[in-house]
């Protein structure tokens, strides 16, 4: 048992040494897999090693992460995001604060629409940030918002990362997907509700709106018609889902031609917003594609070298309670997102086969357990002080300060972890959506 | 010199040109599955091409895109330590991890070509309702490999060590 802990220990330390040294991801798990492979099966596993890069490649389950990006990129590219925000705008009102409400919405949305935290943040922060600072809003709570409400991003529905972490976990695709929908709502809730105290306490924080004239934004009714057609893509894809007619991967194709023919009846339709589309999507999902085909052999090795049954045995001697167990298993990939600067990716890639077991032991619901800790990935990623998105929050305001940000980020960090405390508590949260579906 | 050169603008060239099949394919795969959706849901006649395609698709899509997205620099690393070591020692440890990167590509591209010549020697085929030779679909993992761990080699000693994102036409 102490040479398996070893040689576990020692995989890990390769792993993580030659992340942290900027060895691309999906290199690193190339390393220790070829590196793993010969230790256990010498180069009569090498055929096992290919075949595993190729039955990953070949996962149909999988396409779901491309046509999500690509639905995701023709909605970004088309002119759908200024419908949504005039809209929802209007929707929202004469509040004081609303472009704070506005923005917390606007990102739940777009989560919605693509799943991508950094790409909203940066969206939001380069189109919005700067009409809210002109308009006399903090620049503190706005910086705030934003960041906050694009990390809903990957956990409101449909999520790449859901996607990921069920084939990862091998659980339901379309229950991990719909998870996600409570505490999406659950945290757009508290956000909205942090703003209004923060506002009651503090009027300053917002510009007087007494001034604004409401007629020039055009009526109630008009802004909810121009909504119907994103809203309809939803349906499109997740009511698909719920429904039970169509898998993940079939929703998320309707979703791209949902979305071509919302691109052409909002007029954005053409050639080259196309070609970008599919060449975003070719990039992005093959970057995290690839890092799935090399390091799925990971978590084989682990299981070929007993690695659940020595966790669960370890489990069972530490005889730890479940809660505790709970809080440590989502407490270790926070402080290693935040303090090795660890990719979500790679890190549900090392983390799941090493949890899967422990779950086991503890009779823990797993899609209760990975919704949880899909939230986790995505608060590590606004954390200070190398949250990915806060960086990419960063590049879209180079005028705003690494400190500001922090400061910005950390209300929203807080208020996320108490999100997560709740679903904890409170499973219903995650697991009544999911029980719907009836069992996979 | 000179052929060096050559060579490295036909290596660029064929790699944009994967990256665009890449892309190709992918537009494929939408398409493939939209017409699944609607034929088994609105004629009731599902197709038996649609998800061996797509899961054909899905393999090419991963590795014909890898030369291009390594040439271009856009794997997902950690760059962290960029801020906290000197820009000399950052560029050693650069050209020190695409050294190990570009090792380890070249040794799962030959890996993986064995086993496509030993899929091709056996005639093995896929497993689906579409089979195919599984050579077929397996030449492109280790073109892929091969290609980018090519870019990493080229990277490492000097050429574009930070490669400058360029938009492809």
């Amino acid at each position: 048992m102490t040479a398996l802990i070893i040689t576990i220990l020692v995989a890990l330390a390769i792993l993580v040494g030659l992340l942290v040294g900027g060895t691309p991801v999906f290199v690193g798990f190339l390393v220790v897999n070829v590196i793993g492979v010969l230790v256990f099966f010498g180069p009569a596993g090498f055929g096992l090693f290919a075949n595993s890069i190729f039955s990953t490649a070949t996962t149909d389950t999988l396409a779901a992460v491309p046509l999500f990006i690509v639905m995701g990129e023709l909605l970004f590219r088309s002119g759908t995001m200024e419908v949504l925000f005039s809209s929802l705008d209007r929707l929202i009102g004469r509040v004081r604060g609303r472009q704070y409400i506005l923005c917390v919405l606007l990102s739940a949305i777009l989560g919605a629409l693509s799943g991508a935290a950094m790409a909203v943040a940066g969206l939001l922060g380069r189109s919005l940030y700067p009409a809210m600072i002109k308009r006399g809003y903090d620049p503190r709570l706005s910086a705030g918002t934003i960041l906050g409400g694009a990390s809903l991003d990957p956990i409101i529905p449909p999520s790449v990362l859901a996607v990921i972490l069920a084939t990862i976990a091998q659980v339901s695709t379309g229950k991990l997907l719909i998870a996600g929908a409570g505490p999406g709502i659950l945290l757009t809730l508290m956000f909205l509700i942090y703003v209004g105290v923060r506002l009651w306490f503090n009027p300053k924080l917002a510009p007087d709106i007494s001034k604004e004239d409401d007629t020039a934004r055009g009526s109630v009714f008009m802004a909810l018609v121009k909504m119907l057609p994103a809203c309809f893509i939803f349906f499109l894809v997740m009511g698909l889902v719920m429904l039970g007619i169509a898998t993940p991967t079939e929703a998320a194709a309707t979703g791209v031609f949902g979305a071509l023919v919302l691109s052409y009846f909002y007029g954005g339709l053409n050639f080259n917003m196309l070609r970008e589309s599919f060449y975003t999507g070719a990039t992005v999902s093959s970057l995290l594609l690839l890092i799935m085909c090399c390091a799925i052999m990971f978590s084989q090795l682990l299981t070929f070298a007993g690695a659940p049954q020595l966790f669960g045995e370890l489990v069972r001697t530490m005889q730890l309670p479940a809660a505790v167990m709970i809080f440590i298993m989502l407490a270790i990939p926070f402080f290693l997102h935040i303090l090795l600067f660890l990719d979500q990716v790679a890190l549900l890639f090392i983390l799941v086969p090493i949890y899967k077991p422990i779950l086991g032991v503890y009779h823990i619901d797993e899609i209760w357990f990975f919704t949880m800790l899909l939230i986790v990935a995505t608060v590590g990623g606004i954390s200070p002080p190398f949250g990915y998105t806060l960086f990419a929050m960063k590049s879209a305001l180079p005028g705003l300060s690494m400190t500001e940000l922090y400061k910005a980020a950390w209300p929203f960090v807080w208020l996320i972890c108490l999100g997560i405390l709740i679903v904890a508590l409170y499973p219903p949260v995650v697991t009544y959506l999911p029980n719907l579906m009836g069992p996979s | 010199m000179g052929i060096m050169k050559g060579l490295a603008i036909v290596h660029d060239r064929l790699s944009r040109l994967s990256f665009i099949l890449a892309a190709c394919v992918l537009a494929f795969i939408s398409a493939a599955y939209c017409y699944e959706v609607v034929s088994r849901y609105f004629f009731n006649a599902p197709t038996i091409w649609a998800s061996p395609m797509v899961s054909y698709g899905l393999c090419l899509t991963i590795f014909l895109a890898l030369p291009d997205l390594t040439r271009r620099g856009l794997h997902v690393s950690v760059d962290l330590h960029e801020a906290w070591i000197s820009p000399t020692t950052s560029v050693r440890l650069m050209r020190a991890t695409r050294l190990v990167a570009a090792a380890f590509c070249l040794l799962g591209a030959w890996i993986t070509a064995e086993q496509a010549w030993s899929e091709f020697r056996f005639g093995v085929w896929t497993n689906t309702y579409l089979p195919i030779p599984k050579w077929w679909l397996f030449v492109f993992i280790p073109y892929g490999l091969l290609s980018g761990g090519i870019y990493f080699l080229r990277q490492a000693f000097g050429e574009a060590v930070h490669p400058v994102e360029e938009p492809i036409q």
